[in-house]
């Protein structure tokens, strides 16, 4: 059983640094750049869109195999005390906060950026952000509590 | 001046800003004859589909018909009389 464990963490630690990861680059890195790299009062949608399109492969497969190695690790691992089982609990938690917020752009807000003025744009974007910043806390608070768990 | 008569396919995303307009006749014959009109009728829409430069936002899609307007000649791409323009977004997200 070890083996697979080994295996399954591995693939639970690099998708998620993979879907985490993105988020951080998204919001802390690529965000400000582009943003700079435009007039005053213009929404960068060339950067911003382009980026959101080559990011979308990514994190589905990172929250593919967050999810798919995370249940596998339960199976193997199952919680046995209280502690851990509240552990569990809050990592589940964040994870289908996170699942749902990255759901809700997918299908909400980056369908109507594409089609926003400049104005919309920057509205619709910095309610994106909001919730790509509680992504990022929560993926960073589900990996200690996946830390905890081992 | 010609004037063609067009089905629309958009995404409920856009299509709320043409009143969820599904046909119409416009004055000309192009993509960018149809832009400006539904332009003057709707307003506020131009923006929308269009960059800086008057092109199509790179990740839209524009069909006329099953081909899209970047492998005819752009917002210059001639409409024929019935057929259908529809809008595909990308997909997108993180």
């Amino acid at each position: 059983m070890q083996p697979l464990k080994t295996i399954l963490l591995n693939i639970h630690i690099f998708a998620s640094i993979t879907w985490v990861g993105s988020v951080f680059m998204g919001t802390f890195v690529d965000w400000p750049a582009a943003k700079a790299s435009v007039k005053p009062g213009e929404f960068p949608f060339k950067f911003i869109i382009g980026q959101g399109h080559r990011v979308f492969v990514f994190v589905y497969i990172g929250i593919f195999f967050v999810w798919t190695s995370g249940i596998g690790l339960t199976l193997i691992h199952a919680p046995f005390t209280g502690k851990e089982l509240v552990l569990l609990g809050i990592k589940i938690a964040a994870l289908t906060i996170m699942t749902g917020f990255t759901l809700y752009g997918t299908f909400g807000t980056w369908r109507k950026l594409q089609v926003a003025t400049h104005a919309e744009a920057f509205n619709h974007y910095k309610y994106y952000m909001y919730r790509a910043m509680g992504t990022f806390t929560l993926g960073s608070l589900a990996a200690v509590m996946g830390g905890w768990l081992l | 001046m010609k004037t063609t008569f067009v089905q629309i396919n958009f995404p409920s995303q856009f299509a709320r800003y043409i009143n969820n307009t599904t046909d119409l006749e416009f004055e000309g014959e192009s993509i960018a004859d149809f832009i400006n009109n539904i332009e003057g009728r709707f307003g506020n829409v131009r923006e929308r589909l269009l960059d800086g430069d008057g092109q199509l936002r790179p990740y839209l899609n524009l069909f006329v018909g099953k081909k899209n307007i970047r492998s005819l000649q752009g917002i210059d791409t001639v409409v024929p009389q019935g057929e259908r323009i529809s809008l595909l977004l990308s997909r997108a997200g993180g």
